[in-house]
């Protein structure tokens, strides 16, 4: 047991008390949104702090699923995460681990070609007409064909592959194992934690995704969870009603019921992913590795 | 012919490294391995490039990229002259570099307290809740904040019973609501931001921890000593790659709580050329873009480089 | 019936023979016969966008198909990203035939591209003759919308709606418990209201926690509106006086109001968050939840079979709750009135293709006229097959009763994804242009219809003179920005941060920033709309 001085036992008693404080003004905003699900109109309207309903209904949740489309909404979202996090990270794993070895030709070229990409982008028409001619309009591979690589996540992959040192390689390598056996074999293991972090940042991005939906997408068979739930706040945007474009009269409102339901509907599933993640960030993974 | 320059200790060894070609043949594997993110690369990003050319253009429709008319640096000294550019540029900078300073450490700060809470669960729990904002956007978080620091609100709530005579008016006084801004936005980014860190942390070798408790050191000097240089290559890398970023300063947090009485120090680049760009006038949106990517690109180059110097050209990202 | 092949024949022969003659591109629409739809025609149709998740093939949709002989390939879009999908979309090749245009700034944009082809004011005649009427009786104004730098590029349409001021609403069961017994109808007797409201505990709960009233800044055109209003100004607009045009924000009226509501924030009637506040959402909050007890809304929150109307939300909160609408106050001077877009609405261009193809914008256009004068036409289009998807509420009474939709189309998604609408005072996908004014008020819902006589009477509305402020050539260049350091002033105002004299602040701030520029645009703009109105007959 290692023994802690007042000092140190004081200092716990802070962290706890601080971490814990901060910890429940950031639950407060979903503890917000989850509680106006549950709310009648009537408490929604209320104007108040919304900790808790104190009159549950679930009508809300019941409007969200009556209609088919979210189901066909999510079934694309899991399409996209699963898919497009499995080969982004592929991709950008084995980019990154590349650039990370020092006998790569011409490191610095394809490290700048791809910090290049962070900064400068064609922007949105050329990218609709480049799309348009691959044949990526109106097609669901448009969700993961041109996400398989970011510049960010590259950059800081390869930051947490220089941390594995070359002799690693070398001993491999004089038993016998090409690149691709030492990267799928020995490297992968001892890098669980960045492996894990990518797949968490990727799959966070396209569960959230909706402006690639909106835009390249006209088929309602084909769009994401997040595109649904953009069409739904932005339709009642009081900007429109003041620009005289929705006539408030004939328009029906979508209750804030609704419009938090379908918030947490389309949080939740991706909030229980990352404990699963959190298991991977242990200590001394790389543990055994080096003293090997 | 190329030269590697390995740098072992003080001592500096020049190798004379084989020709290119060579090199691509010896070290096929890894050469196959960039291969698909290069094509994705040209494809997605390569190929639109040209787009950027539309800042120097008239550009109609109809006649392409390549056929509408060149106007040089028009667009840039329309966006330049225009009345408040400069005022804009400014309060960029400063959101820009407060949210930077303030909310730089914050992710470090969060994850190394992580790492001092001695129960698991207590620490999953945590982490879990503080990455939660993270989820939600603007339009919703936005709502939820201008109703705290309301007028009548809890924050002023609570400040009244401190004893302030007058409520604040977070909303209506420029200097309290960047102040609000800032903050708002390092709580809303802090918990996720402290995911990489802890990743990198539990890299670190658990005997080095007992080593330096048997030498004597408390939990502090560990962290002084342990934790933080092995966060060091990760912090430096996520430093320089923000600071790419540095004339974007959070445009959907600004344009959905700001008003017109604080636009004179809230009104950033982006919502400026929003309200300018009514009317669709894509040689500036993109001249505005290229602009933006300029400066990144040459605060990234500078950080890059003083990296290496401070470094010894152990750290940089290139 | 051969006779009329023979006669079809020959036209289509002629047609064809006159094609071959012709000189240039432009095919001659000498020859061209509306009513004759033997041809089939396909139409790439881009309507309003309030219906994103509907597809092809809704009933409308086959109804004008079966009827005009037409294929329709409609594109739907939604409101939050309309324009930019739009020009995405026309960038990338596809222009559509018919092409919504939402401002007038769209227009002026796509014109320039040579994306959108000109519309000669006697092609619409020739066609479409009652909608062109309709439109010079209404609101010829609105031609401005669709002219770019003396031609004109498309068909504007008209909102009857939009015609109709806000409404002011009151708690009534405050204002009886404060001791008044009729809604406030001038200045003096809101301000004793308001007064009374913020400082004589209205909902009697012993804490002095209830304002008079809160405001809206970012939605500029409800800013304090009623107030304004009667002064005779609205500060943001263009305002004709006369032969000539002036700013709203430099008259007289608008100086004394701000004294007057600055006098009122002092004295605690307005609520602080009045700088926040945006009056289709907090503000509504604040009224329904019992903080303020005045509000201007829209007419139509007063129904309560909406449960979603202001009416249904504040009884729900507070079931003793009692509201009761108001006209918009008088002033001093007996002026009243508050702000409205006007009837002007949006425009229909035709893509730059079609110039090629007269016949197909023949047909157009004639389809237009016939859903503007037949009413079973444009009533089945608009709401459906009665009995399927629509019914009288009494069918004693019929029409009078008003119209309800029948399930499933009583679920508003269910009307959106039909294309299916109730509403004909304003465009909607596949009508896009308004009915008559007649039939407009003979399927108004009677609850609406009641408040709206009541309370909004059409002259009350203000409108600027060009109906949106932000069609001179160099709004967003100037205006835009103009209009926030105006605010930024008023509300220092208002707040008592700054004597009323500071308000010259910002006429010197005009006329160093674009206002010279802006006001020679706007008597530029007054002398074009007599020319417009010279060339479609109206002078």
């Amino acid at each position: 047991m290692i023994k802690n001085s007042n000092g140190e036992k004081a200092f716990a008693v802070f962290n706890y008390l601080l971490l814990g404080l901060l910890a429940l003004t950031t639950l407060y905003p979903f503890l917000y949104t989850l509680s106006i699900s549950l709310s009648t109109t009537r408490e929604a309207t209320s104007i108040g702090f919304h900790l808790y309903p104190k009159e549950v209904s679930t009508t809300a949740y019941r409007m969200v699923f009556k209609n088919d489309s979210i189901f066909i909404a999510y079934s694309n979202t899991i399409f996209r995460t699963v898919a497009g996090t499995i080969m982004a990270l592929l991709v950008t794993s084995l980019f990154a681990y590349a650039l990370s070895r020092k006998s790569m030709p011409n490191r610095k070229l394809f490290t700048s070609i791809v910090l290049f990409t962070m900064l400068f982008s064609g922007g949105q028409i050329p990218s609709y007409i480049v799309l348009k001619q691959l044949g990526l309009l109106n097609n669901v591979w448009v969700y993961i064909l041109p996400n398989l690589i970011g510049a960010y996540n590259v950059i800081i992959a390869r930051a947490f592959f220089q941390s594995i040192p070359e002799s690693m390689n070398e001993s491999a390598k004089i038993d016998g194992a090409g690149e691709f056996k030492i990267f799928f074999s020995i490297i992968i293991p001892l890098s669980k934690p960045i492996i894990m972090t990518l797949a968490l940042w990727v799959a966070v991005f396209h569960w959230n995704a909706w402006y690639d939906s909106m835009m390249y997408i006209t088929d309602n068979n084909k769009i994401v969870v997040q595109a649904f739930l953009q069409r739904i706040i932005q339709e009642n945007n009081s900007d429109l009603i003041s620009q005289g474009l929705i006539n408030p009269d004939i328009q029906q409102f979508t209750p804030e019921t609704i419009k938090s339901a379908t918030i947490i509907v389309s949080i939740l599933p991706i909030l229980m992913f990352y404990p699963f993640v959190q298991k991977y960030f242990i200590k001394g993974v790389m543990l055994g590795a080096v003293k090997g | 012919m190329q030269k590697e320059v390995i740098s072992s200790g003080t001592k500096k060894r020049v190798i004379p490294k084989s020709p290119l070609l060579k090199q691509y043949i010896n070290n096929i594997e890894l050469v196959l391995m960039i291969i698909p993110g290069l094509a994705a690369l040209f494809l997605f990003n390569y190929m639109p490039m040209y787009g950027i050319l539309i800042a120097f253009k008239d550009y109609k429709f109809l006649k392409g990229i390549g056929g509408s008319s060149w106007v040089g640096f028009e667009h840039f000294i329309r966006l330049f002259s225009g009345m408040d550019f400069i005022n804009v540029l400014r309060n960029t900078i400063v959101i820009s570099l407060l949210k930077l300073v303030c909310g730089f450490p914050a992710p470090i700060i969060l994850a190394l307290l992580l790492n001092e809470i001695k129960s698991s669960k207590y620490k999953k729990l945590i982490q879990t809740f503080t990455y939660l904002p993270h989820f939600f956007s603007w339009v919703v978080l936005g709502g939820i904040i201008m109703m705290i620091f309301s007028v009548n609100g809890p924050v002023n709530i609570i400040l009244k019973f401190f004893g302030l005579r007058e409520p604040l008016v977070f909303f209506g006084n420029g200097n309290l609501f960047i102040n609000m801004i800032v903050s708002t936005a390092v709580w809303q980014s802090v918990g996720w931001g402290a995911i990489i860190y802890i990743a990198a942390l539990s890299g670190v070798d658990e005997s080095l921890y007992e080593a330096a408790y048997i030498d004597g050191a408390g939990r502090w000097k560990q962290t002084l000593h342990i934790s933080l240089p092995c966060l060091i290559p990760t912090i430096s890398t996520v430093f320089i790659l923000n600071l790419g970023q540095v004339l974007n300063a959070g445009f959907d947090q600004i344009y959905n709580m700001y008003n017109p009485t604080v636009y004179e120090v809230a009104d950033i680049i982006d919502t400026y050329v929003l309200r300018k760009l009514r009317a669709m006038d894509y040689g500036l949106g993109t001249a505005v873009g290229l602009f933006k990517s300029m400066v990144g690109l040459i605060f990234i180059i500078g950080a890059n480089w003083i990296t290496k110097k401070i470094s010894d050209d152990e750290l940089g990202i290139m | 019936m051969n006779l009329k092949r023979v006669i079809t024949a020959a036209l289509v022969g002629t047609m064809a023979i006159s094609s071959l003659t012709g000189c240039g591109d432009k095919k001659s629409d000498k020859n061209i016969d509306p009513s004759n739809m033997s041809e089939k025609i396909t139409i790439t149709w881009l309507g309003v966008p309030y219906n994103p998740s509907a597809q092809e093939g809704t009933l409308p949709e086959k109804v004008l198909e079966e009827k005009f002989n037409v294929d329709i390939k409609p594109i739907f879009l939604a409101q939050n990203n309309f324009n930019d999908k739009k020009s995405m979309m026309m960038a990338g090749g596809e222009i559509p035939d018919l092409v919504y245009e939402l401002d007038p700034i769209n227009v002026k944009q796509d014109a320039d591209q040579g994306l959108i082809m000109k519309l000669p004011y006697e092609t619409i005649k020739k066609y479409a003759p009652t909608v062109y009427a309709q439109l010079n009786k209404e609101a010829p104004q609105a031609w401005l919308y669709s002219l770019v730098e003396d031609d004109n590029y498309g068909l504007p349409n008209l909102n009857f709606n939009n015609a109709y001021p806000r409404i002011g609403v009151w708690r009534t069961d405050w204002l009886k418990k404060v001791g008044i017994n009729k809604v406030p109808e001038t200045l003096d007797e809101m301000y004793l209201a308001l007064s009374k409201f913020t400082n004589e505990d209205p909902d009697g709960n012993g804490k002095k926690d209830t304002y008079g009233m809160s405001g809206d800044i970012k939605n500029w055109h409800t800013m304090f509106t009623n107030i304004f209003g009667a002064y005779g100004v609205t500060p943001f607009n263009w305002m004709k006086t006369g032969d000539k045009v002036e700013y709203g924000g430099f008259q007289e009226g608008t100086k004394q109001a701000l004294e007057l509501l600055s006098k009122w924030y002092q004295e605690g009637l307005i609520h602080p968050d009045f700088i926040t506040d945006d009056v289709f959402t907090t503000g509504k909050d604040k009224f329904t939840n019992g903080i303020v007890g005045f509000v201007n809304q829209h007419g139509g929150y007063f129904d309560p079979k909406n449960t979603a109307s202001l009416l249904s939300i504040t009884k729900q909160i507070n079931p003793n709750a009692e509201i009761e609408n108001c006209k918009p106050v008088t002033g001093p001077e007996g002026k009243s009135g508050t702000h409205v877009w006007g009837k002007p609405c949006h425009v229909v261009s035709f893509g730059m293709q079609v110039e090629k193809q007269p016949e197909k914008l023949a047909r157009i256009l004639s389809m237009f006229e016939t859903l503007i004068t037949d009413e079973s036409l444009a009533s089945k289009v608009l709401l459906g097959e009665k009995g399927t998807q629509w019914t009288y509420n009494d069918e004693q009474v019929g029409l009078d009763s008003g119209t309800k939709f029948l399930p499933p189309y009583d679920d508003s998604n269910q009307q959106k994804n039909e294309c299916l609408s109730s509403e004909f005072g304003g465009p909607s996908y596949f009508v896009p242009l308004a009915q008559p004014y007649e039939t407009f008020l003979k399927y108004r819902r009677k609850e609406i219809k009641d408040v709206f006589d009541k309370y909004a009477d059409p002259k009350n509305g203000l409108s600027d003179a060009f109906m949106k402020p932000d069609t001179l050539p160099s709004s967003s260049k100037y205006f835009v920005d103009l209009r926030t350091k105006q605010i930024n002033i008023m509300v220092q105002i208002i707040k008592g941060e700054k004597p009323l004299s500071a308000y010259k602040e910002f006429e010197d701030i005009w006329k160093a920033q674009g206002g010279p520029q802006l006001e020679k645009e706007a008597q530029d703009m007054n002398s074009q709309l007599d020319t417009i109105y010279k060339n479609v007959g109206i002078k």
